[in-house]
């Protein structure tokens, strides 16, 4: 079973919009592996020092929005991306391995540099919560189950 | 950030599974969970090994681990079932089921799995 992740992002400089951002993953499970393929990016304009990153989050009752599993996370720098190209995480991209919580899910996040602007822009998403059924195997919920602060997006100045 | 620390599955222990993404590609896991008193600070708590290729190939690398369990996912039953021996039945039907949400502004749809063909 599979779960996909697809939205249109919008970042700017100051109060001008600089781009749009279409990206998307799609989460297989096999057991209690994760595989995220593909993890997509495809900007309006160039960008430099494209980054996927990926988690695995597990969630508790104290822990609404998901915390990362220590030593499961990953990334990829991807670099610099024409505008128009869709790009992926290459080659093969995230896998994880986690079974010992019973509600999970797979974090993602964009991350790119602009040649001609400071800082560093970013969204995250995760993808549909899992379910641990039984025989070290898990299922994904309704496309609406996802906890709290399912994606996000922002800028920083470093 | 690298690569998920993992050990190799032990022979006679775990569970293999083989699936199939949206995008057709074949997929099997053994994974294999170490005893709790084997594992020590700083070392893998898991044996994982996975296999990528066409249907036959990757049926045919899960049928040949050592592993304790051998499961396939079928869309039918949405459920993983036992993978038969080779000279068992025919396989159940490949995992096609989709989900696809969309955030940020996004549409956000549920796609059905496709009907399952026989044979």
């Amino acid at each position: 079973m599979a779960s996909g992740y697809s939205a249109t992002g919008y970042f700017g400089y100051g109060d001008r919009q600089l781009g749009e951002v279409q990206l998307y993953f799609e989460v297989t499970l096999n057991g209690a592996h994760s595989l995220s393929r593909p993890v997509r990016f495809e900007s309006s304009v160039a960008v430099v020092n494209l980054i996927f990153e990926g988690n695995r989050l597990l969630y508790t009752p104290r822990y609404p929005a998901g915390i990362p599993v220590g030593g499961a996370g990953n990334s990829h720098l991807a670099g610099n991306i024409p505008a128009g190209e869709t790009v992926q995480w290459t080659p093969n991209g995230y896998k994880a391995y986690y079974n010992k919580a019973s509600e999970q899910s797979v974090w993602h996040e964009w991350s790119w540099n602009m040649a001609d602007h400071p800082g560093t822009w970013y969204f995250w998403a995760k993808s549909v919560k899992f379910i641990d059924v039984g025989e070290g195997t898990y299922h994904f919920g309704h496309d609406d189950d996802l906890g709290e602060n399912p994606a996000g997006s922002g800028y920083s100045n470093g | 950030m690298g690569e998920q620390l993992l050990g190799s599955p032990r022979p006679g222990h775990g569970r293999v599974f083989v699936n199939c993404t949206r995008q057709g590609e074949w997929w099997a896991s053994w994974q294999d969970d170490y005893p709790d008193d084997e594992v020590r600070d700083g070392e893998p708590d898991a044996g994982v090994e996975d296999f990528e290729g066409t249907q036959d190939e990757v049926i045919r690398w899960a049928r040949t681990r050592p592993a304790e369990k051998f499961f396939i996912f079928s869309d039918e039953a949405h459920a993983y079932l036992p993978l038969e021996p080779a000279d068992a039945a025919e396989l159940p039907a490949a995992a096609e089921h989709r989900y696809v949400t969309a955030r940020a502004g996004s549409k956000q749809t549920v796609i059905p799995p496709p009907p399952a063909t026989p044979g």
